[in-house]
């Protein structure tokens, strides 16, 4: 039967224990694909040059997981996976970052070659339109036929057109340098609040004065000039935008770190116990946030930190005064669990003063009394875990005695009640137990064999005896005799007649001998001194079955 | 950059403060961490952009605070550390579709570059042939 038991429990361990690690392989492989697809695909984004420190780390996160899966750590192999997926697909948006700022700049410097190519484009349109009017000149020579007033007017007009070529092949490289601090501008919008963006604009404007009064070499030497300033501007610009996103960040963050460490102060009840603080705390948050929207990043940053200071202040003094009264408050209540439990216990053991428990247990009632004792003195003590603890025992203690006491009276019910069909037997309860007395002649006089009339009484009493509920009670056999006759020889008698009866029961009544204790006692305890029938009644068998 | 030093950071600490107390007042930091990577992506617009993200990293962030409430601090900092990660995936998700819209806007004004120097090849051609035509008439 065992053998089959624990053929059955080994089957159920196959079943049941092998199903989990299963499900957890299946579900680290598709972890493992997720964390490498993300991987592949920060690869395909060439994140591995853009973005190295992200990439190099999902990397390695892949080879922590995958280490941890030989050594059959699951848990952590799973969880370095899920950290390599998304450290992974940081580095996929921050490696879509580089790449956009890249094409940006690559589109923005086409649009700088297009604007560079139109502007050829017009020189050559100027150069054609010179050409156009010289062979017109030309042609008018050679035709001899024109007026000197025609020759003279197609002269300016060529010297007009040299100028306009001039003036246009110098105006190129200035429309390239207005195209550059377009840029500028866009890249980074305040540098038209700077003084080197003054110089440039007017270095742009004099050189245009200069083209305009066909100053050419002078404007030549300008643009060299205004070139360099331009170029300058465009690193200032780039700078300034890198330092602007910087402080924009940490002012952010400074914001950001505020509130949690406000929200902090506000959870411990600082409004209460710290107002003065929080109320500076919120004041400067605000603040902080009003210079954020008007772009005064460092300020706002300046504030934040006033706010994160004057919030941890506010933390400190609420965490205290806050952690004292809850402190306070869990005295309060073990005090009150502890005045309940020794209270309680109190009053249990008074209800059971007038009961029968402590007769019956008097062990278990003594040991409650005990921890009674011992759980006052410690609440005296202000040790209330102990008096608790202390309480809870004797509670123990008590629940067990009464509990005891409740089988032994039961016990002792339901052997009262199969001792009544004993014929012959006068059955009256005891304290540890049930007496059942047999009155009358059960031997003849002298004789140690028990008459036939009684033979039944025994037999119902061993029926009694071997009656599953009372099958493992101690029973003891008295046999008394009158005091007729000596003593000695009622002494004997009583012994011989003891044993008789013991012997009857065991074998025809098959009680287990172990149980049964047999003394005689002869004329040594009447229970009637003086009378009629006194020594009828004396002369008696006292069956005692204990109960406890 | 700066959330890389951040999370190092965090892993030494993970280091030395490895047990008991020092785990929670570690798990609380990184809840601290975490709220800030929020506000982050939030500034700089995830809800609109990096919706998926963001709300996760929410949603573990609540869950880190209810394991907290219930004495798990381990569980506490894992749940902490995913919310933090999951914050900064939403936050340079943001960036890139901002700068991505940046490549659009630069795009268009290309086109519009492109349109202008065909304008002046056409005027440059048509100049070009009125010249050819004035040589050709005056050879005949």
């Amino acid at each position: 039967m065992k053998f089959y038991g624990s053929l059955l429990l080994c089957t159920c361990l196959l079943v049941f224990g092998c199903a989990k690690p299963e499900i957890d392989e299946v579900m680290l492989a598709t972890q493992f694909q997720d964390a490498q697809q993300a991987i592949n695909n920060a690869a395909e984004l060439e994140a591995e040059s853009l973005v190295p420190e992200e990439y190099g780390r999902a990397v390695k996160l892949m080879n922590f997981a995958r280490n941890s899966q030989e050594k059959a750590d699951i848990p952590q192999s799973m969880e370095f996976a899920y950290q390599a997926e998304w450290v992974a697909l940081i580095a996929i948006a921050k490696a879509r970052q580089h790449r956009a700022k890249q094409e940006v700049v690559s589109i923005r410097e086409q649009i700088y070659q297009q604007v560079i190519r139109a502007h050829e484009h017009e020189r050559e349109i100027g150069r054609i339109r010179q050409a156009i009017t010289e062979e017109r000149l030309a042609r008018a020579l050679r035709a001899g036929d024109k007026g000197q007033q025609q020759t003279q007017q197609f002269s300016a007009e060529i010297a007009d057109l040299k100028i306009k070529l001039r003036q246009a092949e110098l105006r190129a490289p200035i429309l390239g340098l207005e195209g550059l601090v377009t840029i500028t501008e866009d890249i980074y919008p305040a540098i038209k609040e700077t003084a080197d963006y003054e110089r440039v604009q007017a270095a742009i404007a004099s050189i245009t004065n200069l083209i305009a009064q066909e100053a050419f070499s002078d404007a030549e030497n300008a643009i060299t000039e205004a070139r360099t300033l331009v170029n300058d501007l465009y690193q200032l610009a780039g700078r300034n935008r890198e330092a602007e996103v910087e402080a924009k960040t940490n002012a952010q963050i400074a914001i950001a770190q505020a509130e949690v460490i406000i929200q902090r102060a506000q959870i411990l009840n600082a409004n209460q116990h710290a107002p003065q603080q929080l109320q500076e705390a919120s004041s400067h948050l605000q603040r902080a946030k009003q210079e954020l929207d008007t772009q005064r990043y460092e300020q706002a940053q300046q504030s934040a930190q006033q706010a994160q200071q004057s919030a941890g202040k506010a933390v400190a003094t609420a965490e205290v005064t806050e952690y004292r009264q809850r402190a306070q408050q869990e005295l309060n209540t073990l005090i009150a669990r502890a005045r309940r439990a020794v209270g309680g216990l109190g009053e249990k053991i008074a209800a059971q003063a007038k009961t029968q428990v402590p007769q019956l247990e008097a062990k278990l009632y003594e040991l409650a009394n005990s921890a009674y004792e011992k759980s006052q003195s410690a609440f005296a003590a202000k040790e209330y875990d102990n008096a608790i603890k202390a309480a809870a025992e004797g509670d123990d203690y008590l629940q067990r005695a009464i509990a005891n006491a409740r089988q032994v009276t039961s016990a002792k019910s339901d052997v009262l009640l199969a001792s009544k069909q004993v014929p012959n037997a006068i059955v009256t309860e005891q304290k540890d137990g049930v007496l059942i007395r047999i009155n009358g002649n059960v031997f003849a006089y002298g004789s140690r064999h028990i008459r036939p009339e009684f033979i039944d009484t025994f037999a119902q009493l061993a029926k009694v005896l071997r009656t599953a509920g009372f099958s493992k009670y101690p029973v003891r056999i008295e046999v008394h005799t009158s005091s007729l006759g000596d003593a000695k020889g009622n002494q004997r008698v009583s012994m011989e007649r003891a044993d008789s009866i013991k012997r009857f029961l065991t074998t025809d009544g098959r009680v287990d001998a172990g149980r049964i204790t047999a003394v005689g006692l002869g004329e040594t305890r009447p229970i009637v001194e003086d009378g009629p029938n006194k020594e009828e009644k004396n002369r008696r068998i006292d069956v005692i079955i204990k109960t406890n | 950059m700066r959330w890389i030093i951040c999370l190092i950071t965090l892993t030494v600490m993970l280091g030395i403060f490895g047990c008991g107390g020092q785990l929670q007042q570690l798990a609380v930091e990184t809840m601290q961490n975490a709220q800030v990577a929020l506000s982050s992506a939030e500034a700089m617009g995830a809800q609109e952009t990096a919706e998926t993200p963001l709300s996760t990293a929410q949603e573990m962030l609540v869950t880190a605070e209810k394991a907290m409430n219930a004495g798990d601090a381990a569980q506490a900092y894992r749940l902490a550390l995913r919310a933090y990660l999951h914050a900064r995936i939403a936050t340079e998700t943001a960036i890139a579709v901002r700068e991505e819209a940046l490549v659009q806007e630069a795009q268009a004004q290309l086109a519009l570059s492109e349109q202008s120097i065909a304008e002046v090849s056409q005027r440059l051609e048509a100049i070009k042939a009125e010249f050819e035509a004035l040589r050709d008439d005056s050879e005949r």
